[in-house]
């Protein structure tokens, strides 16, 4: 009995959570009935895109399709560290510049 | 009142369409509304046994549609639950027998006599499904808490959302024990996923097995937690909008949970 609750604490994550995880990265792909492997690339050009503006904590990054008024909508939710120093200054030089 | 009709509709077979149909179209006749429930799994047909009326099917809704008799005569009348009736579906033909301007047809003639119409669907996307939701006003989504459920619920969403049909969804089966612990779709997991208002949520419950069984209805059994939870759904669609939906619970006292908690079963 004890061993199955150790056994239990070290496994690494609840089932409940594998299927939410697995459905909501099937449901994205059904309803804009693109492949897996193209949202993969979506997903990584975005992160890239974002990346050269923010620090962003790409683990906590969410792909989400919501469907409202008969079409779909792409969320992405990402949790921002800080803007970067890089963009900043070139964002102020061209702004200092500007006629 | 303006009369309504609903479908009772899933995408995937064997979560719970029928028993749903069946139990919140009594839910609502309970409350003293005029109720029709309609089978409109033709060739599959189901409604009439779990609602225990089987011995009593003379015509059925394709003979109605195709005016080989009067729908009065297809009228089967409950002698349990006052104002209940049923239209069973034909077990000879195919969906392909009946369209769905036949059955908008149908269903603007049965709104003039019936406060809620209830429509049980068939499994899939096919002509069948066309049919069932041509007439609906409103959809009832039932799901389980599975992958391929939900998968297939968010599928008829999409369906009935691009026929401007608004549904609404019954999380259907739901575990508390393996919610607790962790191997199943939370409620909240479901509705976020499919992002469509909640109806209710019924719990898994041996008692439906035994109702069926005898072709009875669970939601006239104050002891049937299924049945409870039925009702409540019923009374949502009638107005109640507002009575608080209730999550299943795990039964039994603290050291009975603990126990569960520790051997993980």
């Amino acid at each position: 009995m004890i061993a199955g609750f150790i056994k239990r604490i070290m496994k690494t994550q609840a089932s409940g959570d594998v299927a939410k995880q697995r459905l909501q990265i099937a449901l994205v792909c059904d309803r804009l009935e693109v492949s897996k492997e193209v949202f993969g690339l979506i997903q990584q050009d975005m992160v890239q895109l974002l990346s050269r503006y923010f620090d962003i904590d790409t683990d906590g990054i969410v792909f989400n399709i919501s469907r409202e008024n008969k079409k779909a909508h792409l969320v992405i939710n990402t949790p921002i560290l800080r803007l970067k120093q890089t963009s900043a200054k070139k964002a102020s030089k061209t702004l200092a510049t500007a006629p | 009142m303006e009369s309504k009709v609903f479908v009772v509709t899933s995408g995937k077979g064997g979560v719970g369409k029928t028993t749903a149909t069946a139990n919140i179209g009594t839910a609502m006749a309970m409350t003293g509304k005029n109720v029709l429930v309609i089978d409109l799994d033709i060739g599959l047909r189901n409604l009439d046994v779990v609602m225990g009326l089987e011995n009593r099917v003379v015509f059925t809704v394709v003979d109605v549609i195709k005016g080989r008799c009067n729908h009065k005569k297809a009228l089967i009348k409950d002698r349990r639950v006052d104002n209940l009736f049923l239209i069973p579906a034909s077990q000879i033909d195919t969906k392909d027998a009946i369209n769905e301007q036949e059955i908008r047809d149908l269903c603007a003639t049965l709104k003039k006599e019936f406060d809620y119409i209830f429509i049980d669907c068939p499994a899939g996307i096919e002509q069948g499904f066309k049919n069932a939701i041509a007439a609906a006003d409103e959809a009832i989504v039932i799901t389980t808490p599975d992958v391929s459920a939900v998968r297939d619920a968010d599928r008829i969403i999409g369906l009935l959302d691009s026929e401007s049909i608004s549904s609404k969804l019954i999380i259907n089966r739901i575990n508390p024990e393996l919610v607790a612990r962790g191997d199943m779709l939370t409620h909240d997991d479901v509705t976020d996923i499919l992002s469509i208002k909640l109806l209710g949520l019924v719990p898994l419950d041996d008692g439906i097995t035994v109702s069926t069984n005898r072709g009875e209805f669970a939601v006239t059994d104050d002891s049937s937690p299924a049945g409870r939870a039925f009702f409540r759904i019923g009374q949502r669609l009638n107005g109640h909008q507002d009575l608080p939906i209730e999550v299943p619970q795990v039964k039994g006292g603290f050291m009975k949970k603990f126990r569960k908690i520790i051997s993980g079963r």
